[in-house]
């Protein structure tokens, strides 16, 4: 058998029958998309039949992990989980860390394909090369803690592995997600509710293979140089304390918080619920995922007389600035509550404090009686009432089913607040104001997924440092947050990073964040990797690739340059408070966008990739 | 599978009633609910592995080191030490192997295939090993474990006095305190 750091397997499942079927992982497809998210959108595109929808039985889910998962490379722990969304119509795909990638590994598999819907509800459990489909009729309506637990105990080892889905996805709520080790969802683009759809309530697994790379030794030199990168980072101290929990504070230095819905970029209160205050009260002990040298998560214990036994590990910066700043509220304990509930229920913390955030701002326009919203009191950063949509939403519990479909099919059924709804392509928007990050926005606007910062991260634009960036991109301003120069081409290469980065396996924070390794270098382990030859310029190609092969997906689905935008506020309104470091920034994105397509050589007009340029890239149908 | 005999203080850490695959699987039904955290000194002679569970991320890191060194493999099973993680109850949990005096897992093979050197260390001889898994079921902690396709148990062997564990170590929950 030839060693070339592949798992070896593609799992075939399907649930309608009852069958499991397991094929070689096809080698040309990893050397056009690598692994993970690459293989994902590959498999999308040859197989998603034209005209399925979502939730019906055909409609195929991938899960992808990446070839550089389970090795040695520091938090290369990452897996993909790709659909077409329920909640977007287009391409859904979302990604977690934790251990459940690893473990699918050790068993054999790069990726796993799942069809059909079974009969009645059931989890997949892959022992090494023995799978079988468990009974979880008796699993069906508990929460991702219980069901993890559940699956474990019944499974006799706490050493396997399992990815949940929790009640919000049993109901039907569209932005549901797949959760491995308790909180660590693959949250964004509904794929826990297209696993519900399926009565798949778990993935279950147990790895004692190994994954064998070509090279050892040289891989071993390649980690080192990259290990001793990240521990002399000038950012490795603070990472390994707070993890993207510091965004709380480095956002409010820029006046970049979505406080009150995006209407100011300050939050009076970000003291109360900075990773720092949570360090200080709360923080028990630092936690990493697989094989990683930078533990930026915690567990922590809230002790708090309203909210007794809150334990978790967590959070992120994103559903903890939803819970505050997004939402209006000041309460630390009770966000973090909050937090665990939408967890253990499996939701989207960004889509759920979207939604909550968006009746707040209606009802503080008067646009949305209390009356319409279950006689709730709308007032931004009410406790009661973002404790109670919570719960409402994920039962689809009177205004809460209003809310479960995302905040487009809110705003299309309430016929109001389209104007303020926060979302791109039927997604919504991250927790940071985009008019005081124009590369973010431009990212935003142009993602695969929909309004999203994680298929680019063009953390560049905050380095100021313009002889780097004429260097990358002839472009001084593109080193500058609130200038638009320039963002064409950053973002198009970041998008290509963090596609690479995805398929890969390995995490953002290091890849694209901490720029850990170039493309030369990662184009060095991946010789080390797979014993094939690759350079710089090809695996640059190959991100490429997955950015076209998604667009093409895409616009199957009818999306096109007019879908690329963002909501009006960016667009139209300055950015606030009055003095604030983004006070009065607006978003140029029609001019960002024309620097993108030519960026990326797509046609202006359309915004879709020439053929030429799918030639070019092999994708040609 | 035999009943397993373990010391009777350890017993109450065990699933009695889970399903048990294999003996090398014996350290997965090991659980600690409710324990609390401690530093914990393993080792007797030479050099010790000094273990501080407060600190440890959970990670891994150390598993797949191991691994890495000693079978050119990355594949946790295949390691000499392993991390108990039950994350419900907030554990992570190094288990290694603690170079006991008199180790019950030496005095449990009955082909004299496991002996210990005078500063502690276990050493294994392969031609001797009947792979019957008996120093596994001995030893009391659940550090030691078989191979999964040779059935001979995993002996750590300190990398000869620099282990590649506590190197990946990020946090310090794995040290090496050498003494002389």
């Amino acid at each position: 058998m030839t060693v070339n750091g592949l798992a070896g397997s593609v799992l075939r499942a399907d649930l309608s029958q009852g069958r499991v079927r397991c094929e070689p992982t096809e080698l040309d497809l990893v050397r056009a998309f690598l692994g993970g998210r690459g293989l994902n959108v590959a498999g999308l595109l040859r197989e998603l039949p034209a005209g399925v929808a979502p939730l019906s039985p055909e409609a195929p889910l991938f899960v992808g992990v990446g070839p550089l998962v389970g090795t040695s490379f520091p938090g290369g722990a990452r897996f993909n989980i790709t659909a077409r969304s329920p909640q977007t119509g287009i391409l859904g795909d979302s990604n977690a860390g934790g251990f459940f990638g690893p473990e699918l590994r050790f068993a054999g598999i790069d990726q796993l394909v799942i069809t059909g819907k079974a009969v009645h509800p059931v989890f997949l459990w892959i022992d090494d090369d023995r799978v079988e489909f468990k009974d979880a009729r008796g699993l069906w309506g508990m929460d991702t803690v219980q069901v993890t637990t559940a699956i474990q105990q019944e499974l006799g080892s706490c050493d396997v592995q399992v990815a949940v889905i929790g009640p919000a996805a049993e109901n039907g709520v569209l932005f549901s997600g797949v959760f491995a080790n308790l909180s660590r969802p693959a949250a964004r683009t509904g794929m826990g509710t297209v696993m519900a759809s399926k009565n798949l309530k778990a993935i279950a697994v147990r790895g004692t293979g190994e994954i064998r790379v070509a090279d050892p030794g040289h891989f071993r030199e390649c980690i080192a140089r990259l290990n001793e990168r990240i521990l002399a980072h000038p950012e490795y101290e603070i990472r390994t304390r707070l993890g993207t929990t510091s965004l709380i504070k480095s956002l409010q230095v820029i006046g970049g918080l979505p406080t009150r819905h995006f209407q100011s970029g300050l939050f009076e209160a970000a003291d109360n619920v900075s990773g720092e205050t949570i360090e200080q009260r709360y923080k028990v002990r630092s936690k990493a995922c697989f094989a990683c040298n930078i533990p930026c998560s915690r567990y922590l214990v809230a002790d708090d007389p309203r909210f007794p036994g809150l334990h978790f590990e967590g959070p992120e910066y994103e559903p903890l600035a939803g819970f505050s700043a997004r939402v209006g509220n000041a309460d630390l304990p009770l966000a973090l509550y909050a937090i665990d509930r939408c967890n253990r229920l499996g939701m989207d913390a960004i889509s759920v404090t979207e939604v909550i955030a968006w009746v707040m701002e209606l009802g503080q326009r008067g646009m949305l009686a209390s009356a319409e919203a279950d006689g709730l009191d709308l007032e931004f950063g009410n406790g009661k009432t973002i404790l109670a949509l919570v719960e409402k939403i994920a039962g689809r519990d009177g205004f809460g089913n209003v809310l479960a479909d995302g905040v487009r099919a809110a705003a299309h059924r309430l016929g109001r607040g389209q104007e303020i709804a926060m979302e791109v392509k039927g997604l919504e928007l991250f927790q940071a104001d985009v008019r005081a990050m124009k590369g973010y926005a431009l990212g935003n606007a142009v993602a695969s997924r929909g309004a999203d910062h994680l298929r680019s991260e063009p953390w560049f634009e905050f380095s100021g440092d313009h002889e780097e960036a004429i260097r990358r991109y002839g472009i001084p301003e593109a080193a500058d947050r609130l200038a638009w120069k320039g963002k064409g081409k950053l973002v198009a290469h970041f998008e290509e990073m963090a596609a690479v980065s995805d398929a890969l396996g390995v995490c953002k924070n290091t890849y694209n964040n901490m720029e850990v390794l170039d493309w030369g270098e990662t184009a060095e382990l991946l010789v080390a990797t797979t014993g094939w030859p690759w350079t710089g310029e090809e695996v640059c190609r190959v991100g490429e690739r997955i950015v076209n092969a998604e667009r093409m997906l895409n616009a199957r689905w009818g999306i096109t340059r007019r879908d690329d935008t963002l909501p009006r506020r960016f667009l139209d309104e300055p950015a606030g408070p009055p003095g604030s470091p983004s006070a009065g920034s607006i978003v140029e994105l029609s001019m960002m966008l024309e620097e993108y397509y030519e960026a990326r050589g797509w046609d202006e007009a359309t915004g879709l990739p020439t053929a030429a340029k799918l030639r070019e890239l092999g994708l040609e149908d | 599978m035999q009943p397993v005999s373990i010391c009777p203080s350890l017993s109450q850490f065990y699933y009695v009633n889970a399903p048990a695959r294999d003996k090398g699987h014996l350290a997965d039904l090991c659980t600690w609910p409710g324990a609390a955290l401690q530093t914990t000194i393993f080792g007797t002679m030479a050099s010790r592995l000094i273990v501080d569970e407060t600190r440890c991320s959970g990670c891994r890191a150390c598993e797949v080191a191991c691994s890495d060194v000693h079978e050119n493999a990355f594949s946790p099973v295949l390691a000499r030490l392993r991390v108990l993680k039950r994350d419900a109850e907030r554990i992570d949990r190094p288990i290694v192997c603690r170079f006991c005096a008199d180790a019950p897992c030496v005095a449990g093979c009955p082909s004299e295939a496991l002996s210990q050197r005078s500063d502690g260390v276990l050493q294994l001889d392969a031609a001797r090993c009947e792979s019957c898994g008996q120093c596994v079921l001995a030893c009391p902690h659940g550090a030691l474990r078989m191979h999964p396709t040779t059935g001979q148990p995993l002996v750590c062997d300190l990398c000869g006095g620099k282990p590649v564990c506590v190197a990946a170590c990020v946090t310090g929950a794995l040290g090496l305190e050498e003494r002389e």
